[in-house]
């Protein structure tokens, strides 16, 4: 009993010095606010944003931005987990497929995302398309990289104990290659996750209608930076919310990694 | 010349460096060789050869008469770091053994199960290798080894990690467990004393590799004098 009142305890600890800073920033910057220390068209204040979110949140509009971005997100994300992670797999498994892939991944790895809104605006035009495209695009490269380098993490004594038991290739791939390269796998679509989210909102300011990007363009426009911070705000709460709800996927698809 | 296990003319090498040269011996059916010789003498490159991980340059290694040309599940390798799947709970790193045999056998999670039982991890079927301490992954590789009910089992330095009272318990724990199922086994180690005692012959690797035919009438010491000759 007195060892669980215990851990509980230092689970409050833990949670209140991880949440402190956070705490101190706020107070400092609504207080500093208040005091008239900013304007609050440069700065809003955490309560003028809080309040103008709650506005948002009441009329309906932000869920609408909100469910318009994940859409895109996602949809640009799941293409890119799907057709990354067999090109890494290929790419890992396959000394053509590295010999082919390796120098074309390598050069367009780098350049950013959101220098592709222009073709995207291009071959796309205004919409969902082309930040589906973009948001693919920012997920895929990560994906591609660590699906790759988490198959050639595998030891190879993981691959001789299968070639000893004759091991036919489906089981290979079921036994040894999957779950060896889920650890990385998880890396990459967490960063993948984290990079699509920044260039969705990159291309709904430019090319789109709709989202939180769009949101944060048109608030900018006519300067309701209240709305713009609150924006960015509810982008870094989700973002936050689906990386742990990544962690949490994680570790229920490798319990051996907790064990 | 039927010998259950022969070497004739062995040679081996990685590009230049030549690791066996012309090594000959020859194993019957349910005996244990051992093979002892410095570090870099080739042991564990003739442990891989035996398993079909690689090949000779020249010379035959003959399995019942039979080449050796790759893997198969008659000669299972356990190797010196255990290789164990991390991912699959003790029981299923053994049903691993048995669900890639060419006909799965229906009970195989009762087979699976009395190997564990046979290394005295009957307990920790559904615990992940991460949890088990040195000694007890290296039975764990063992039973896994043995459900694929191999002709020939391969040793590679299996207790290099342990600490000596643990390694002596062990290497006396498997050798009865190889007696008992009657394999024929092949012992890599830099151990002379264990070598001496595991097997019924001992291969001594080194400047002039040396088949020894009576293990107990040897001295360690000449074995240990033959590696710096």
């Amino acid at each position: 009993m007195l060892a669980t009142i215990s851990l509980c305890h230092d689970a409050w600890v833990k949670k209140s010095i991880a949440l402190a800073p956070w705490l101190v920033l706020l107070a400092v910057w609504e207080i500093a606010g208040r005091l008239g220390f900013l304007s609050k068209f440069i700065l809003p204040w955490p309560s003028l944003v809080f309040s103008s979110l709650t506005q948002e949140l009441i009329s309906g509009a932000l869920l609408s931005d909100v469910a318009w971005s994940l859409l895109r997100v996602l949809g640009g994300f799941v293409a890119a987990v799907f057709l990354g992670t067999a090109l890494g797999f290929a790419i890992a498994l396959n000394g053509t497929a590295a010999r082919v892939c390796d120098p074309i991944l390598n050069f367009l790895r780098p350049i950013p995302p959101v220098a592709w809104v222009p073709l995207a605006i291009v071959w796309f035009g205004i919409g969902n398309a082309p930040a589906f495209f973009l948001t693919f695009v920012a997920a895929f490269f990560p994906i591609v990289l660590n699906a790759a380098e988490g198959v050639r993490a595998i030891p190879e004594q993981h691959f001789q104990v299968a070639a000893c038991l004759q091991a036919s290739p489906q089981m290979v791939f079921r036994r040894v290659i999957w779950p060896g390269a889920l650890p990385q796998l998880f890396t990459g679509y967490r960063v993948g996750f984290g990079i699509a989210w920044m260039a969705v909102v990159a291309a709904e300011m430019i090319a789109a209608r709709s989202g939180l990007g769009h949101l944060i363009q048109v608030s900018q426009d006519v300067l309701r930076t209240d709305l713009v911070v609150a924006g960015m705000a509810t982008i870094g709460v989700i973002g936050i919310g689906c990386d742990w709800g990544l962690r949490r996927l994680a570790r229920r698809a490798m319990p051996w990694e907790n064990a | 010349m039927n010998s259950f296990l022969r070497a004739e003319s062995l040679n081996f090498a990685y590009g230049n460096e030549s690791i066996l040269t012309n090594l000959n011996f020859s194993l019957e059916r349910g005996e244990c060789l051992s093979v002892v010789g410095p570090s870099g003498s080739g042991k564990t490159t003739l442990l891989h050869l035996l398993g079909g991980l690689l090949q000779p340059l020249n010379g035959k290694l003959l399995l019942n008469g039979t080449p050796i040309t790759r893997p198969s599940r008659d000669k299972m390798i356990v190797f010196q770091n255990h290789a164990l799947l991390p991912w699959l709970t003790c029981l299923k790193n053994v049903l691993f053994s048995l669900e890639t045999a060419p006909t799965p056998p229906a009970n195989s999670v009762e087979i699976a199960r009395s190997n564990l039982r046979k290394v005295g991890l009957e307990a920790f079927a559904d615990v992940y290798p991460s949890a088990l301490s040195g000694g007890m992954q290296q039975r764990l590789g063992i039973a896994r080894a043995l459900a694929a009910d191999p002709q020939l089992l391969l040793l590679d330095e299996p207790f290099s990690s342990l600490d000596v009272p643990r390694r002596r318990q062990l290497f006396q724990d498997m050798s009865d467990l190889v007696k008992r199922e009657g394999k024929t086994a092949v012992l890599v180690t830099h151990d002379v004393g264990e070598a001496l005692r595991f097997g019924d012959k001992v291969l001594a690797l080194g400047p002039q590799p040396t088949v020894h035919h009576e293990p107990r009438r040897v001295n360690e010491k000449d074995i240990y004098a033959s590696w710096t000759l």
